[in-house]
Order: C-alpha cells, then sequence, then structure tokens
C-alpha cells in the first residue's frame, strides 16, 4: 500500500473534523449552499431577464452586446486567446446584472488593499481624484512631429494672412496645483521631470511658447480643475485664457463681466469613473456666461472643414442630459470627435485664430471667442488637406493649445 | 473555460449542476455521462476544434487499456506491445502539437535550408491529460487498476472538467472505484463548495493582484525598474505562480467534491519548505507524483547499484519535468537548475541544512525557487537576466519614488500574500471552525463574502489570465 502523502492524511483529518461538526450544524450548511446557489443561479435568471444596455453611463463607453454566432467565426477564432477569453466573456463582463455596484465593490477593495488608490487613481482626503502619473518615453513624444507638421502646414499655406506669430500654450495638469495635497507617495520628482521635458521641447520649437500652469499659479488657492475630472474648470479656464488673450495683445475681460451658471451639481468626470468609487459625489460644472454669449453661430465640420450642423451659443445642452453623466464636460462646444469646429459672431468682422486643440481648450473657447472668431482643430487629427482647403487669408494665427499627455 | 470566469460561474456552473442532479444518484452512470456532455462542453468552449481530438484520445485510450488488459494475464509479450503503442501515441501526438514548432526552430539553427513553423495551436490541458491517459493505460499494465469496459466511464475520467485543463494530474486508480460509487451529499457539497471559493478567492483576489503589480513593475523602461523593483517584480511573480496554480488546484478538488469525487491534494504550503528536495514534496504534487511513478521508479530510482545511475535518473526526470512545462529552453533550464539543486541537496548540502538554524534554509529555499521563477517566467532568456542582473543593480539605481510609491502602496498585499502562503490561515479557520456554531456561520459568510469580492473582481477586470492553462 502506498504511503499517503501528509498533504492527503491532513485533508481527510479535515474532512473528518467538518464530518464530526456536521450533525450540529446542518441547517447551517443547507443554508449556505441554498445562498450560493441562489447567487449563481439568480444572476443568470436576471441577466437573461434584464434587458441588455448600449452604454455605460458611468465609463462612457459603448457595452458589448450578445455577439453573433456563425460557426465559422467560432472555428476561425485567435486560437491564442484560447480558453482565457471565449467569445462570451466581454459581453458577460459588460452586461452583468449590477455591474456598477459590483464595480464599486471593487474599486472599494482596492482602495482599502492600496490605501487609497483605485484602478490607478488616487483618492485624496478632500475627495479629489487623482489619475496617476505617467511614465513618459524616451526620447521625442509621440504626437510633437505630427503637432508641428500641422502647425506648419497652416503656417504656410495660403490660408495664414500672417498677421500673428504661433503660440504653443501648455496647460498645465491637475497634480501641479495639488502641492502640499498630493499623496505621501505621489512621484513628484517624476512629475516635474515630465513636465520639464515636455516644456524644454516645446521651447526649442521655435515657437512662442506659453506656460499657462505658470500664468494659473498665482490663483492656486482656488478650484482651478475638478476634484472628478482631469481638466481645468471654468475658473481655471479663465485664467488660462486671459494669459492667452495678453500674448495676443488682447486685454481680457475682468472676472466681474461673467454671470456663474451651474450647468450640473452632479458632474462626473474621467478620474471618477475610472476610479471606480461610484458610491462618491458628483460635483459643479459651471459655465462662465456674459452678454452676447448665446449669439455666436457654432458650426461642426467633419474633417474637410464641411459643415456637419449648426447651432447658436457654446453649450451642447445635449450633452448635460442625465443620461450622459460622464460626458457633461463635452457641453462645452462639441466632444473631442467632432473633428473640426468653427465659431464667428455675426455681423463683425474679427480675426480669426487656428486652434490646434485637446480637450482643454474647450472650456476654454467661449473666453478665447471674444475677442477672435476661431477654427478648431484636435492635434491628434492627422489629415493635412483642411489647410489647402482653407479660404486665402482666412486664418490671422495658429495657436496650439493642449496639456503635456496629448502631446506624449 | 477557466474557473475563475463569469460564464463558469454564471452559464456553465447552473447548467452542470442542473443536468447532474436532476438524474436521480442511483443512476451513478447517467450521471457519469452527463459529466462528460458537460466536461466536452466545457473543452470545446474554448477549443471547439480540439474536441475531436479529444474524442479520439478518449478512444484510443480506451482501446489501448483494454488490449493491454486483455492480454497481460495470458500474452504478457503483446500486452507490452500495447503499452508501448499506447505510450508512443499519445506522447506522439503531444510531441506533435506541443513541440514540433520547438524542433523546427532547433532544426532552423543547423546550417540547412529553413523548415516554416507550423503555427499548430496548442490544445489546452493536453499536457495533463496526456498524463492521465498514459496513467490508466500503465495502471492497467501493471495490474493496480482492472481496464475499463465502458469507453464512456474513461471519458468521463479523461474529460472531467474540473481537472482537465490545468490539473491536479489524477491517476486512474486513484479514482476508479469513485467512477462508479461515490459519495453525494450535502456535506460534502458544503465542503467541497468552501474548498472552491477559497481557491476562487486565492486565484482572483491574491494571484491577480500579485500579476497586476508584477505587470505594473515590467512595464517601467528598463532604467527606472531599479535593484529594489526588480526583486518586488520576482518577488510578486512567487507569489502569483502559487497562487495563480494551487488556487487553480483548490478549485478543482472542491468542484470535484461537490460532485462526489476526492483527489488528492496538489499543494502543501511549498513556500514554507526549508530545502529545495522539500519543496519538490510540497509543489505541484500530483506532478512529481506522476513523474516519480511512471519515470524514476521504472528507470531504477535511487535504488541502483551504481550511484551515477541516481544522478542520470534524476537528470532524466528533470529534464523531462523541465520540458513538459513547456517547449522552450527556458523550461528546459528551469528543469536542469532543480536537478543541479537537488543533487547538491543530496550529496551535501541537506547535511549541512539540518545542522544550522531552519530560518537559514527558509531563506535558502525561497532565494532558490525565486531565482527558478525567473527562469520560469521569460521566455526570453536574455530578458530573464537582464531582470536578474538589475536585481544586482547593473544599470539601475537601488530605488525610485516610482518604485517605492508601488513598495508603499503594496505593503498590505504582500502582508497578506506572504501569510495566505502559510498553514496559519486554514490552521485559524479550522480553530474557529470547532468553537460552535455561531463561528461555523460567521465562516460560512465570510466564503459568500469572498465569492462576492471575486465577482466583483472579475466584472471589474478582463485581466484574468491563468498561468498554468498554457501548459
Amino acid at each position: 500500500m502506498e504511503k499517503m502523502h501528509p498533504a492527503d492524511q491532513a485533508a481527510n483529518e479535515y474532512i473528518e473534523l467538518q464530518r464530526r461538526h456536521y450533525h450540529k450544524s446542518k441547517p447551517l450548511e443547507a443554508v449556505f449552499v441554498a445562498l450560493f446557489l441562489v447567487f449563481v443561479f439568480g444572476m443568470l435568471i436576471l441577466h437573461l431577464a434584464l434587458p441588455d444596455k448600449d452604454y455605460s453611463k458611468r465609463e462612457n463607453k459603448t457595452l458589448a452586446s450578445f455577439p453573433s454566432f456563425s460557426l465559422s467565426a467560432l472555428l476561425n477564432r485567435e486560437d491564442d486567446k484560447g480558453a482565457e477569453e471565449s467569445f462570451i466573456g466581454g459581453y458577460l463582463e459588460d452586461q452583468f446584472p449590477f455591474r456598477d455596484q459590483f464595480m464599486t465593490v471593487d474599486a472599494l477593495r482596492q482602495s482599502l488593499l492600496f490605501l487609497g488608490k483605485s484602478n490607478g487613481v488616487f483618492l485624496l482626503s478632500d475627495g479629489t481624484l487623482l489619475p496617476e502619473e505617467p511614465i513618459l518615453k524616451e526620447g521625442e513624444p509621440l504626437n510633437y512631429t505630427l503637432l508641428m507638421n500641422t502647425v506648419k502646414a497652416y503656417e504656410q499655406s495660403g490660408a495664414h494672412s500672417g498677421k500673428y506669430e504661433t503660440v504653443i500654450a501648455l496647460a498645465g495638469k491637475k497634480s501641479a496645483f495639488l502641492e502640499g495635497k498630493l499623496p505621501f507617495d505621489y512621484p513628484v520628482s517624476l512629475m516635474k521631470d515630465n513636465a520639464s521635458r515636455t516644456e524644454s521641447i516645446l521651447k526649442a520649437s521655435g515657437k512662442t511658447f506659453l506656460s499657462l500652469k505658470e500664468a494659473m499659479m498665482p490663483h492656486g488657492e482656488q478650484a482651478l480643475y475638478y476634484k472628478t475630472d482631469h481638466h481645468w474648470t471654468s475658473l481655471g479656464a479663465y485664467y488660462a485664457t486671459a494669459a492667452i488673450l495678453k500674448e495676443y495683445g488682447k486685454t481680457p475681460a475682468p472676472l466681474s463681466d461673467y454671470t456663474v451658471q451651474t450647468a450640473t451639481d452632479d458632474f462626473r468626470g474621467t478620474a471618477y469613473n475610472s476610479a471606480g468609487l461610484y458610491f462618491l459625489e458628483g460635483e459643479e460644472l459651471e459655465y462662465f456666461r456674459y452678454e452676447g454669449d448665446e449669439e455666436f453661430t457654432v458650426t461642426l465640420c467633419n474633417a474637410l472643414g464641411k459643415e456637419l450642423s449648426r447651432r447658436t451659443g457654446f453649450y451642447d445642452l445635449e450633452a448635460l442630459k442625465e443620461e450622459h453623466p460622464g460626458t457633461a464636460y463635452d457641453s462645452f462646444v462639441a466632444g473631442v470627435d467632432t473633428p473640426v469646429v468653427r465659431i464667428t459672431k455675426e455681423g463683425e468682422e474679427r480675426p480669426t485664430l487656428l486652434v490646434i486643440k485637446d480637450s482643454f481648450a474647450h472650456s476654454a473657447l467661449p473666453f478665447l471667442a471674444r475677442e477672435f472668431d476661431l477654427i478648431t482643430v484636435d492635434v491628434r487629427h492627422k489629415n493635412f488637406t483642411l489647410p489647402t482647403l482653407l479660404e486665402k487669408g482666412e486664418i490671422d494665427g495658429v495657436l496650439v493649445l493642449m496639456n503635456e499627455e496629448t502631446l506624449w | 473555460m477557466v474557473f475563475s470566469s463569469l460564464e463558469f460561474l454564471f452559464l456553465f456552473l447552473p447548467l452542470t449542476l442542473t443536468v447532474y442532479f436532476i438524474i436521480p444518484r442511483k443512476y451513478i452512470a447517467f450521471r457519469n455521462l452527463a459529466l462528460l456532455l458537460v466536461s466536452l462542453l466545457f473543452y470545446g468552449w474554448g477549443e471547439p476544434l480540439y474536441v475531436f481530438l479529444m474524442v479520439a484520445s478518449i478512444l484510443l485510450s480506451y482501446f489501448y487499456g483494454f488490449m493491454v488488459g486483455k492480454h497481460r494475464e495470458g500474452a504478457p509479450k503483446k500486452a507490452r506491445g500495447w503499452l508501448v503503442a499506447a505510450v508512443v501515441t499519445n506522447l506522439g501526438l503531444l510531441g506533435f502539437f506541443k513541440y514540433t514548432d520547438f524542433f523546427i526552430g532547433i532544426y532552423n539553427a543547423l546550417p540547412l535550408p529553413d523548415l516554416e513553423k507550423t503555427g499548430i495551436a496548442l490544445p489546452i490541458g493536453i499536457s495533463f491529460y496526456t498524463f492521465q491517459i498514459l496513467s490508466y493505460v500503465i495502471d492497467v499494465y501493471r495490474g493496480d487498476t482492472a481496464a475499463e469496459k465502458n469507453p464512456l466511464t474513461v471519458g468521463t475520467y479523461v474529460t472531467l472538467f474540473p481537472q482537465l485543463i490545468a490539473g491536479p494530474i489524477v491517476r486512474y486508480k486513484d479514482v476508479d472505484d469513485q467512477l462508479k460509487e461515490r459519495e453525494h451529499s450535502l456535506f460534502l457539497f458544503s465542503s467541497g463548495l468552501k474548498t472552491f471559493l477559497a481557491g476562487l478567492a486565492k486565484k482572483v483576489l491574491l494571484a491577480n493582484t500579485a500579476a497586476a503589480l508584477f505587470a505594473d513593475l515590467k512595464a517601467l523602461p528598463s532604467a527606472e525598474l531599479t535593484a529594489a523593483g526588480a526583486w518586488l517584480g520576482i518577488i510578486f511573480y512567487t507569489f502569483q505562480i502559487y497562487f495563480d496554480f494551487s488556487g487553480y488546484s483548490d478549485m478543482a478538488i472542491g468542484l470535484g467534491k461537490m460532485f462526489g469525487f476526492r483527489f488528492l491534494e496538489n499543494f502543501n504550503y511549498p513556500y514554507i519548505a526549508k530545502s529545495v528536495t522539500e519543496f519538490w514534496r510540497r509543489w505541484h504534487i500530483s506532478l512529481s507524483t506522476w513523474f516519480r511513478e511512471y519515470v524514476y521508479f521504472p528507470l531504477g530510482g535511487s535504488r541502483t547499484d551504481k550511484k551515477w545511475k541516481v544522478f542520470r535518473n534524476l537528470l532524466v526526470v528533470w529534464f523531462l519535468t523541465g520540458f513538459w512545462h513547456g517547449a522552450n529552453w527556458n523550461y528546459i533550464l528551469w528543469g536542469l537548475f532543480f536537478f543541479v539543486m537537488l543533487v547538491m541537496e543530496k550529496t551535501f548540502l541537506l547535511k549541512v541544512l539540518d545542522r544550522i538554524p531552519a530560518f537559514f534554509g527558509h531563506i535558502y529555499t525561497l532565494l532558490a525557487v525565486m531565482f527558478s521563477w525567473l527562469l520560469f517566467c521569460f521566455e526570453d532568456l536574455s530578458a530573464g537576466m537582464t531582470w536578474l542582473s538589475r536585481m544586482f543593480g547593473a544599470g539601475t539605481g537601488f530605488i525610485n519614488e516610482t518604485v517605492l510609491s508601488l513598495l508603499l502602496r503594496s505593503l498590505p498585499t504582500l502582508l497578506i500574500l506572504a501569510v495566505a502562503c502559510t498553514p496559519l490561515p486554514k490552521k485559524l479557520y479550522y480553530r474557529l471552525y470547532e468553537k460552535g456554531r455561531g463561528w461555523r456561520a460567521l465562516l460560512a459568510a465570510g466564503g459568500l463574502l469572498l465569492l462576492v469580492l471575486s465577482v466583483a473582481a472579475l466584472v471589474s477586470s478582463g485581466f484574468n489570465p491563468f498561468i498554468y492553462s498554457t501548459f
């Protein structure tokens, strides 16, 4: 007879121990098993009974739908994925009953385990959510060449009147304004290093460089950035654009000129969505309104500058609707996926700025539009046909307005 | 399909429980048939085409077992012939699917015209079920068990979904009786469910967390890794592979119990070993048992007349153990590393370890095992060696703020992982278990909490690879 492995011996002893107590706790074991079965079968039934959702409000993403089944698709599947990810796995993950609640449970587990950090987002004591500092690649930023080529394409096209020099305005990051409040282990020198690397590359471009972080820093005590999002607030955007306007020789309107309108008090931004701590509360998102701002014409265009739709006023109230809480920031003019936007003031002949931008620019556009007509193009846009399609002398200057991370 | 997935927990398991328990318990053959069918579904979920290979393997092993059994009394030579045929066929299939491209790679290194690699996808679990089939035919040949008359029973044995894709490698003689008669009871179901939940939590909450932290470190630019980061990384991997694999084994053993099977244990707290020899008595027990029984002993084991034969036998076993884990040089080296360590221990090191305080034995064993995982986790040897050189500070500082941050944030995790490697949690569990019904209710609630936490983690993340299912 083969000698029993000590591990099997121990396992048998444990089973015998359980068996000895079994007669005293039979109802308990029955309840335990029943609860398990209710959970497993219940979730399955709920999943079948509840209608699938197309869209997650929280994550602002389209959810996987039931995979269309075909034998050939099944047989020709990429086999290296193998059993790890079957054809239905992603669907179940996305359509799981009480998905948001489960995600919150997991985020809570993570933030307990990792001392206030979940899904790569720090939760600060005042409720601010701060995404991790990225480690930038060595060498030149990925989008830098693209950016400079885009700038050059506009500068050299006949569309540029040559009135203004190109200005590169770099938005600071939220973390830079949180000194003293940063998590104990926040990589401050990495953060500073990232910023100075980006700045020195942009400074070396030969264009006029404007650090919006420096311009905003004197007002650092105020709420310049959202707690739940990485973007600046309207107040932050005001100070940033004030610096830009000064760079163009304009005098920005004083703060007192604006009426603050609360667009929503339940804004939940990008950091909120990725942290998954869905029990936290939303925050206010404000518009800085001024007289006549509803009269601007906003034209949304395709990549070739052709009109798709047109409205008056800066704010896209559709994006504010309750079913899209993650996109309230997109109510500033248009979402990032609109390739080109033109903003004009009817009946006034004004210089036009071509703004090569990322989403930080969106909340700044209402301020810039007080002085300039605007055409915006996303910095990640790779189509160089637009400069040749604009009318001769249509633009008077190029403004680059984006944050550091877009460049990398 | 893997156990730690939503489709297993909420589609496959409910379906299987229904189909299985709807059949009255006296019809064990039908329950076996149900298990066979759901196991084929389980297998085909990820590998629809290879189900046919699986069915062919089952029929062949039934046939070989039958022929070996038929002749072993009257015509031992014929029986031996059928045994050889069984071994050649099964190892041939394993070799073809798992090792063809590896050997083409070796051939292409020769100054001859190159051959194109086949790109054959590895049928999942083939390394595991091939060994199970071999154990069946060999056990029949040795007379340790009778040849099974019902091919469906052989099919159930080979495909039994709990152990199908990542072990434990169940020997036929350990379950042959259970295939005909086994205990179906609320007691065993409940006990198995607890084992399953513990395994699920080990995999989803512990292994995946360790894996994510290791991945964070691997993603750092080489210069940012630092010596501390390199050590931390391999420590996380050491935890990951243990909780991943032992969690999977626990889930298999637990599921087995739920369906009335008692599988042998596969892990016995390997990281508390005081020597590498002891480590291998505690790690992947079913694999080392298999090699001992079907390779090492037949070669003569350690009971040979000449000492060099013992070393030769060990060399064969450890070369094969390494190669079994994967068709790559790093796995072979990994096996050979253990050969060297075990020979050293056999010749002198164990005596030394016996004399010094146990603490040093633990440290030495952990370092040796961590080094072995370095060979194991980097298929690209030079990447592994670069990581090793980083651990000793080559081309990188001692620590930087990124790594320090990761270390500080993961201190609670490290503590939990370390404690969970020891027998302490289980001891504590049973101490409380014996204290009374209130405690048992609390422990059961704890099990359900682990389930909810695991499901939450699965819902929120697609990051869920099983290290061992690729072997």
